[in-house]
Parts: C-alpha cells; structure tokens; sequence
C-alpha cells in the first residue's frame, strides 16, 4: 500500500511504459469523477447498498478439504475412496466424567443415560451407530460350554441397585470395551456419536455449526454440573468452535477500527479528514464481502483476515489522498480543486502500488491448498475494490467538504518547521551510518539465519492445532487421550483390491505383514484392521483360544470371522479395507518417516490385486500438507521476489535500487523465519503466506522512499539532504502506514484461534520491521552501493 | 478357497469402469483384468510358511503364546513368527529370526540346545543352537501329503495292524479328510510339541491331529487314527505323567497312552467343556504328584491316578484357565481375562492383580519369580510382587 509519497502533481520517477494505459484512464476518470459527482455518487450508494445486502448474507464457513492440497496424491486417493470412508472418524465423542467416585453410581448411569438419549435425537446423528455402555449395540460376550453366551452392557434386569451395578462392572469388564466406551480408570465413560456427511433422509449436507451448538446446548450446558463433567471431541466439534472462535474476530474489527480512529485524528488534526477515509475503507470492506458473498465464497477462519489487510491497506491510502488535500488546501485550494489536485497526484502512483500488492497476493495462488488460494482471491479483491473506494470514492467525498481551519494550520507548521524529529535519521545517509546500519544488518541477517535452521515445517502442538493447546477443545481431547487407550493422531492407510477380494486370505494375509512391519516404525503406536476383527474373532469361535488368534488359510474360517463386521472397516463392495494407524504424535519428522516406511512396503508389496495407498486421517491429510508446504514455501519465495524484484527494476531501471529495496524485505523475510523458529510456530497453511503478504505489502514503502529521495537527488541534494526532505514528506506517512497495518493484525494475537494468533504475530513483525528496514537500511544501501556518485557529483545524481 | 460369483463381479465392475476412464487407462486396466481373470487369487502375496519373521523392535509387546527353558534361556514364541530369547531370566529380550511368519503356538526345549517350535498352517521349525538359529522342519503342505499317503497306504493294506480294532470305513473317511485336506491347502494349525527325550517327540493339532517323530523331527508318522476321538476335536495339550502321555483336548476330551503313543484309550472325561492346560504338580505336603487338567470357564480339575478318575477344584472365577506351571510346591495358574492364580495348595488359590484384563497363555517359572506370555507380550512378576500383594 501505497502510502503515496506524492505531495505534489508533477510527473514522478514511476513512469514507465508500464503505467502508459493507467495514465490515459487517469484524465477521463478525472473529468467523470469531477464533473459529474452527483450521479457517480449515487451510483456508489446503489453499489453500497447491493454489495451491503449482499455482504451481511456472508457466512462463516470452514470446509476440511480446503485446508489440504486437493492434488496431493494422499488427498487424490482420499478423495477416490471418500465415500467409502465416510464412517471413518466423522464423529463426535462424549464424555461423561464423574468428578468424584467412579461411573458405577445410580446417579452417574442415570445422566449417561439421558445423554445418550439426547445424543440420539439430535440431527445428523448416525442413530444405528450411536454408541456407549447404554445403547444395546453394546455388548459383552462370553465364551462358555454351549458356546458364545451375550448380551447388552446394560441388562434388561438393571435397576440401579447396588447388585445391578455390580453386574454392569462385570459386564463392561467382559464387553472389551474399558479404553474405549469407558476409561481406564472408570471414572467416565464416552458416548461415540458418528456423523452423517449428508443427512440420507434430506441429502443435505450437514451443518456443523448447528451440530456443534446443538450439542453445546443440549448436552454440555444441559447436563453439566457439580457432580458430571461434560467433555466433547471430534472433528465436527473443532469446526464448530473454529467458526465460534472466528466470530470474536469481530471484536478485533471493531477495536482495530477505534484505535486507527484515534491514530488518524492525532495524525491529521481532521474531523473529516479522519471519518472519511475509514468510511471509505469500511465500503471497501463491504463491497469486498458482498463480491465474495457472489463469487460464492463463505468467510473462512483463514481468510477472515483479508478484511483487516483491506481495511488497513485502505486507510493508509486515505491518508495520503487527505494529507495531499490539506497540502493543497494550505496553499489555498477550495476542497474542490484540493481534491482534484490530490486525486491526479495519488491515482497513478496509488494504482501502481496496489498494482503490487496485488501481484504479490497473486503469487500465493502457486500454493495447491485452496484456503491459501482463496487468501489470495480475497485479497486481490479487496485491493480492486479499494482502487474505487479510496483512490475514487475518497476524493469525490472530500471535495464536498475538504478538511477544517485546524487541519490546514498544523499542516502549515510541520511544513515550516525546520528542525524535525527526523533529523536524526539522516545519519544513515552518511557513509559512517550507512556502514554501522548495513554491519548491524549483516549481523541481523546472520543470527537470522542461524534461528531459521530450526525452523519445522507442519504442526508442533499435541491436539487440534487450529486451536490453542489449552482451549477447552484441547484440554478435552488430552482428556480423552489420557483416560482412553486410543490416540487422536490418525494416519489412514487405504488397502485396495479387486472388489469382493477384501476378505481373501492372500489380501489379510498381506495386509498383516503390513501391520506387522508397521510395528517396528518409530512413531506408530498401534494399527487396526479387518485382519484384526477377523483374527479375534477366530479366536473367539474357538473358545477364545488365543492359539487361534490368526489369520486363518481356510476362506471359510475367514468368512465365518467376518460375519458381523464393524462399520469402517470395509466398503460395500469389498474392495476397500482401510488399515488405521495410530500416532504419538504428528511432527513433520514423525509424518515423514512413516510415510517413507509405508512407501517402502508399498513398492514391494503393491500388485494388481492389491495396493495399499496413501493416505487418510487427520495425520495423512497433514502428511500430504507438509509436503505441498514444504516446496511450496520455496516456489512461494522465489515467486514472491521475482514478480517485486522485475516490479522495481521496470520502475527504477537499475540492479542497485533493487538491491536497495529488496535487501530490507529479506532481512526481515530471514527474520521472519528465525522468529517462527524461536516462538515454536512452523511453517503451515496459516504462516505460509505471512512472507508473501509482508513482501509485497512491504515493497511499498521501500518504493516510495527511493522514488521521492530519486526526485530530491535529481533537484541536486546530497543524499543526507534528499533523504531529510523525503522524510519529512513521505517518512512520516511510511510509519503511519506502517502502525496502521500493524494495528489491523495486531489484535489477532488474542484469537481463540491458535493460527490466527500466529499468523498476527508474524504480521505485526513483518510490517513493522519492513518499514524500520525502508526507513534506515534503504538510505544506508544506497549510500554504500552509490558512495562514490554521490561524493564525486552530488548534482548528478541521474543514475537514481 | 471358492469364490464362484468373483468373474461376474470383475465384469460388471470393469464395464462401470470403461465408461468412466479415458483409452489409455482403459487398455491398461484390460491387460490387467485379463490377468486377473485367469488367476484371480494368484497375486504375488508373499507366503507365511515361506517368509522370514520381520524382525520388530516391539515384538516383545504383541501376541505371545508359549514360553520354554532352553537351559538358562527362556525362549518365547507367538505371532507372526516372533521368537524371543532372554538370557537374564525375563528381563529383556532380543528377537531371532523364524523361517517362518505364522503364529506359533508352542514351543519345547529337549535340553539346553535342541528346540522346536509348532504353528499355523502344519509349520514345524527346529534348532540345535539354543534357539538362535531355527530351520523348517515340517510345514502344512508336507503335513497333508503325509496324511494322504499314510491313510492311502494304510487303507490300501487293508487297515492298521497295531490299531486292529479300527473299522475300515473310519480309516476311509481318514483318507477322505486328507484328500480333503490336499485341496484346500496347508491350513492346519498344529497347537502343542513335546519331546520325551532328543529324538522321541509329539505335535498335537487341530481337527485331532496326532503326530509322532522317532528322529528329533526328521522323519513324522501320522497317528491320528490311533485316538478314539470319532469328533475330531482340537487336541489342546499334551503331558508325561510317569511313564503315560495324556492329552487333553477340545469338548472335555481327554486321552492316555501307557505305550509312548502307539495306542491310546478315552479316559472318562469330568467335564464336557474344553481343556487348554496340563500340569503335573506336588502341593504343600502331597508326596506324590497330581495331574491338573484346566479348562474353560475356570474349570479346573486334578487325578491322583494318571488321570483314571478327576476332582474338581473349586476356582474363584469364570475365566478360562489356559497355562500353568509350578515350582517346588508353589503353583501359578494363568488364564483369559487377566486371570493369575497362584497358591501353595490347590484349595488356597489366591487372585494376582485381577484389574489387569490382558489374556494370558504361557507361564514359566524364573529365579526369582514368574514369567507370563499373552495377548499383549511379555509380563514378568518377581516373588516379591507377588508376596506384596497377597499382604
């Protein structure tokens, strides 16, 4: 954002062919825009109107499969089989805790009974798979002289007396269920509550904001108290909260909007000056929503930040449009012409700059993960919609009523103060400065470097990591993790065969070795399979003999131990059987090497009849994500660079001003790095596109220095003098732009939303320390790398 | 294995597909549809009899079934061809490497050096080096052929002379069986060994299969006919009790044999549900030992008389009693559900940590305690555990 130097109409060291078209629109929109004000504004009202109507229909949204690469080859897999594996961990847990005692109380089976029955009615529930201790699909077995003798966990005879409870131990012990429906430690117990994705009676698709409040209301709010702890985990619960945790984003809006307020009045001394820009930027926010909202896009936790970007981007315009209207004002302007004036300096050079913000958001769209695209959509958007509101909207609104008698003295003041604060800076200008500055950046840059080696790509935190480790969802879900012997780090492997060829012996007995291997692969703390209900249940038809516990040769053995076979185990067809794994945990380096191990047994075993393919499961999708991220962080990089570095080479036409505007940003990219490194936050689908929109937001300020301090040097100042003057003209808006954006992310810190907060840290730090890098490392470059120009011929300053 | 309908099904399935994929992928996936119609099953699985264990840094926390004294050694076996030596009486182990990957269900040390170990599918694996190294000795494929030949054989001649009251028509149907038996494939498991000395040993089996070796497992003769057992019940275990071999088996049955198993009689079984486990075992103050015999639902029965006549013994638990061992008069009684008796008569058994569910197999006795084998692995409880918790 361009935060345009620009104070005064003349032609600046932007043009280059590049800007040819942009020039020529620039003298019709002017005469439209001024000269036929009340029909162009009524058009903006109407346009307001129906994008307003349009944008507070938006709705929060977050879909699974955006947040990974669709093309990886584990989500091309996943998505082939997809259907088959719907009942495959779409499901909700409940847990029931007793805070004291043990769950074998009349009191403790009465709630987990109501809950029970409530988890049955609510929608989108599979009801024929609910499952706990009370549902009658629970069962314990026994073998005995006559054979398999059974029967409900829950007897038909329970009564809630001491003796019926009893029984109930004896029958939860004897139905396998202890780590699984009931904890080890007896002192809850879990209601399984699997998810239709599309409800079979309606077909439509489940709503899991609704399912996630439904279950707050009726089951947490309902049934928790001083005796009963109510826990909740599951995919569709982390979706929920997600959507709940990105509504609070609201606030940091509405905060973010009170401080720039503030900021912008001390600033500009302007009522109007200061309520116009923002109202502006708040259309802009509108009309972006209200074009997402018909593109068809929902507002994702991901891009919720996209507002905030459009408004900072669009306030710090503002200022310049408004700064320009006081100059002109101050010098005797009506609001009219002041505005007309500011509308010819900013336009050119304001397009040219959001043109770059735009082209560095583009470069995100090399990223296959579509949350990070739709970033990228968002934001170019917001950008386009910000060339209307605050290079066009702007100027017209305050040719109505230009700023007031204070505005204009102050500005008069700051122009006839000789000395100024940013004296002081001036010293990197000098070649002693330049040397100490460049020094400390080289320093930086080495310690920057060294932090970055550690940088870890994909998740570091146990439990959802889109939420913070000690939000309520995680603290559940450690929950469950600790009392229960099951592990939330999934990695689904997908055995493939010919149909009906799932239950052959050669296929459980391939897949079997499988699991086998898998035991001896550091990470992997157990897997399950059809092989496994087959092998137990041999052994259960031969008396629960453990010597039977085999896959059996003889089909028919097979076929008698799957009779009755769990759902998700296989598809309908028989052709799929998926292999689950369960994880310590899921570090990148974890991920990476059961993925290897698993392509390895695949490449030796993998035949026409049978393929094991990966990969599904919350720890599979993150294993294809790490690995799109991990190139993509690179291609991100040299795409982000390339597309600023030709940017200012086509403005500026020479090597060393590049080098001079890009060196900073990479400074503080290095930086950047080393910071995730030493904060524990890796390099995922939330940080990932931190750099790309630091650099090419960041690029600005590098550009409108260098051109304004080119403009003096061609008066024929010495670069301390030029550098003075292009502070106090376009510093003080650099750093005010710089706060500005700063102020929009900062807030984010606080989200509920563990990614959320990351991606604010490292915002806050990328525009704060790109515009310190602009305002001191930019003139001390140039002083070093154009030393002996500027010493020799101060006067011949052309080569800038 | 017989899957009639699988043709049909390929076809309708490659017809959904044909219209869906684009030439290329069509032509490919013909090439392979044809090879898969001629042999539909005779994919390059890897076969267990056939395959090395894999070696796995946790092969000590799967399913474990039989543990043995190979001298100072314990040498356990169990899925997928784990075998597990200790040479510190339990503490920790090292995996060697099976020739085989089945499930092997039982494993007996004849002296320090020579062992063998029985599994799935007719496998017999043997070593003379103290267990580190193992070679095949029998697996099922041999085991089928042997059965067919012997009964063809026997048949042939017109029946057994040393089973000469056996009808005919019962030896026909053995043939039958292992006709039978040829087609389908090596799918027997073989669920006890033991060695009377180096080179007189037994394999118990499924389906009332008796086997018997006269040169350390060189050479196997099939007596399966030799038993009364018309039901062809499992044959769980197998005991030397002065002089006699007793076996206990499926459906309560139960049999002797006085001449090292040539001929066998049905001894009058107690009970008519299955037997897992023998014991021969002395308690406090008993001068002569007792056969215990353990079986389902905490069935657990004791003969002073070779196993001519039984008493039961009253047991505090409904599971099932699968393994036991003893030292001097001190016994262990390991079972499903956790199950671990111990005691030093059989009439004061007590309970050890009965919350902890995992299914036993194998238990052994070590210096200074005990060693389980089972569902999940290898447990060790030392005297002093023990002796804690019965305070």
């Amino acid at each position: 954002m361009s935060k345009s130097p620009y104070t005064s109409g003349k032609p600046s060291g932007l043009a280059s062919a590049l800007l040819g078209p942009i020039k020529l629109s620039e003298q019709i929109i002017e005469r439209v825009l001024f000269y036929k004000r009340v029909p162009v504004l009524f058009i903006f009202i109407l346009l307001t109107l129906g994008l307003g109507f349009q944008a507070v229909q938006i709705r929060p949204d977050a879909s699974f499969v955006k947040m990974i690469p669709s093309s990886h080859p584990y989500v091309e897999n996943y998505l082939k089989y997809r259907n088959d594996l719907s009942g495959l961990g779409n499901s909700l847990r409940v847990v029931v805790e007793a805070k004291e005692g043990d769950i074998f109380t009349t009191t403790f089976q009465n709630t987990l009974k109501q809950v029970t029955d409530e988890a049955f009615f609510i929608p989108g529930v599979d009801r024929s798979a609910l499952k706990s201790i009370w549902t009658p699909n629970v069962r314990w077995t026994e073998v005995t002289e006559e054979g398999f003798e059974g029967g409900p966990v829950i007897s038909p005879e329970y009564d809630g007396s001491a003796a019926s409870l009893e029984q109930l131990r004896t029958n939860v012990l004897r139905s396998g269920q202890v780590g699984i429906l009931v904890a080890n430690d007896f002192k809850s117990a879990i209601i399984q509550m699997p998810l239709f994705d599309k409800d079979p009676a309606t077909g439509e698709k489940l709503n899991y904001q609704v399912l996630s409040s439904k279950v707050e209301t009726l089951i947490r709010e309902k049934y928790e108290n001083a005796d009963v702890r109510i826990r909740i985990t599951g995919f569709a619960k982390i979706v929920g909260d997600l959507i709940d945790g990105a509504k609070s984003v609201a606030l940091f809006f509405a905060m973010a909007i009170a401080i720039t307020l503030v900021l912008l009045y001390l600033y500009s001394g302007s009522v109007t000056g200061t309520l116009i820009p923002i109202g502006c930027s708040l259309v802009a926010v509108v009309w972006q929503m209200g074009l997402l909202k018909i593109f068809g896009y929902g507002l994702d936790p991901y891009s919720m930040l996209v507002p905030f970007l459009v408004f900072a981007i669009g306030v710090s315009h503002g200022v310049q449009v408004v700064n320009t209207i006081r100059l002109e004002q101050s010098e005797g302007a009506d609001p009219w012409l002041a505005a007309r004036r500011a509308f010819r300096a900013i336009y050119i050079p304001g397009l040219t700059a959001l043109l770059s913000d735009g082209l560095g958001f583009v470069t995100l769209m090399v990223i296959d993960i579509q949350v990070i695209q739709d970033l990228a959509v968002a934001a170019s958007v917001g950008v386009a919609v910000i060339v209307m509101t605050n290079l066009l909207l702007l100027p017209l609104l305050m040719s109505y009523v230009g700023v007031g008698k204070k505005a204009i003295a102050k500005m008069q003041a700051s122009q006839n103060k000789e000395s100024s604060p940013w004296q002081m800076l001036t010293v990197f200008a000098k070649p002693r400065g330049a040397i100490i500055a460049v020094s400390f950046a080289l320093v930086a840059l080495g310690v920057g470097l060294y932090g970055s080696q550690n940088l870890k790509i994909g998740d570091l935190d146990k439990g959802a990591p889109e939420l913070r480790a000690d939000s309520r969802y995680n603290l559940d879900n450690a929950f469950v993790t600790d009392h229960y012997s099951t592990s939330s780090d999934i990695f689904v492997v997908m055995a493939t065969t010919a149909p009906n060829q799932c239950t052959s012996y050669n296929t459980l007995s391939t897949v079997d070795s499988f699991q086998e291997y898998l035991t001896d692969v550091p990470g992997i703390q157990s897997s399950v399979s059809l092989v496994d209900v087959s092998k137990r249940v041999t052994a259960g038809l031969n008396e629960g003999n453990l010597k039977w516990r085999s896959v059996s040769r003889n089909q028919y053995v097979i076929n008698a131990s799957l009779a009755y076979v769990p759902s998700g185990f296989m598809n309908g067809s028989c052709s799929l059987l998926p292999v689950i794994i369960f994880l310590d945990d899921h570090k990148a380096e974890t991920l990476d090497r059961i993925s290897a191990a698993i392509a390895d047994f695949a490449a030796e075993h993998n035949s026409d009849a049978l393929k094991f393919e990966m990969a599904a499961g919350n720890s599979g999708f993150e294993a294809a994500t790490n690995d799109v991220i991990g190139t993509a962080q690179y291609e991100m990089l040299a795409w982000v660079y390339g597309v600023v570095s030709i940017l200012c080479l086509l403005t500026f036409r020479s090597v060393k001003t590049v080098i001079c505007i890009i060196a900073p940003l990479a400074l503080t990219s290095v930086l950047c790095q080393a910071l995730m490194a030493y904060l524990g936050i890796g390099v995922k689908v939330a940080t990932l596109p931190v750099i790309a929109l630091g650099v090419g937001i960041g690029v600005d300020y590098g550009i409108y220095i260098y051109s304004r301090l080119s403009t003096y040097l061609v008066q024929g100042k010495t670069l301390p003098e030029a550098y003075l003057a292009t502070l106090k003209t376009t510093g003080s808006s650099v750093a005010f732009t710089g706060l500005t954006l700063a102020i929009g992310v900062v807030l984010w810190v606080f989200s509920p939303i563990k990614f959320q907060a990351d991606m604010g840290i490292l915002l806050t730090f990328m525009f704060l320390w790109n515009m310190l890098g602009a305002l001191i490392l930019l003139p001390a470059l140039a002083c070093l790398l154009h030393n002996h120009k500027a010493a020799q011929t101060e006067e011949n300053a052309h080569v800038y | 294995m017989m899957f009639p309908s699988i043709p049909q099904i390929m076809i309708k399935s490659g017809g959904n597909m044909l219209s869906v994929t684009k030439f290329s992928q069509r032509a490919r996936w013909c090439v392979g549809f044809i090879v898969m119609a001629v042999t539909p099953l005779a994919f390059a699985a890897m076969d267990r009899i056939e395959t090395p264990s894999h070696l796995s840094g946790r092969a000590a926390e799967g399913l474990l079934l039989d543990i043995a004294h190979a001298g100072d050694r314990l040498v356990a076996v169990g899925d997928q061809g784990r075998i597990l030596l200790s040479d510190d009486q339990g503490v920790s182990w090292k995996q060697v490497q099976a020739p085989v990957s089945v499930l092997l269900t039982s494993v007996y040390f004849s002296d320090a050096q020579h062992g063998w170990a029985v599994g799935h599918d007719g496998v017999v694996i043997h070593t003379e080096d103290a267990g580190d190294t193992w070679l095949t000795q029998l697996n099922g494929r041999q085991l089928n052929q042997l059965q067919l030949d012997t009964y063809q054989t026997l048949v042939d001649a017109g029946g057994d002379p040393q089973a000469q009251d056996l009808p005919m028509d019962e030896l026909e149907l053995f043939l039958e069986d292992a006709m039978v038996a040829v087609e389908e494939g090596p799918t027997q498991p073989l669920l006890d060994v033991l060695f009377v000395n180096n080179q007189l040993g037994f394999l118990l089996g499924s389906y009332g299969v008796l086997l018997k070796t006269e040169d350390a497992g060189v050479h196997w003769s099939v007596l399966s006919h030799r038993l009364p057992n018309p039901g062809r019940f499992h044959l769980n275990a197998l005991l030397v009790e002065k002089q006699s071999l007793i076996i206990a088996g499926e459906a309560g049955v139960l049999f002797k044999s006085d001449d090292m198993g040539d001929s066998w009689i049905a001894l009058e079984s107690p009970y008519e549900g299955s037997f897992f486990g023998l014991l021969s075992y002395a308690g406090q103050g008993q001068a002569l030992s007792q056969v215990l015999a353990l079986g389902l639902r905490g069935h657990l029965f004791a003969s002073e008389d070779s196993g001519d006549s039984w008493q039961q013994i009253a047991v505090d638990s409904t599971a099932s009693l699968v393994s036991a061992a003893s030292n001097n008069n001190e016994v262990m009684l390991v079972g499903q559900g956790g199950l671990v008796l111990t005691g030093k008569t059989l009439d004061k058994l007590t309970a050890f940590e009965p919350q902890d569910r995992r299914a036993w197999s194998a238990v052994t006795r070590v210096n200074d305690g005990w060693v389980l084998v089972g569902e999940k692995g290898i447990k060790r409880i030392s005297d002093t555990a023990l002796g804690a918790d019965h305070e």
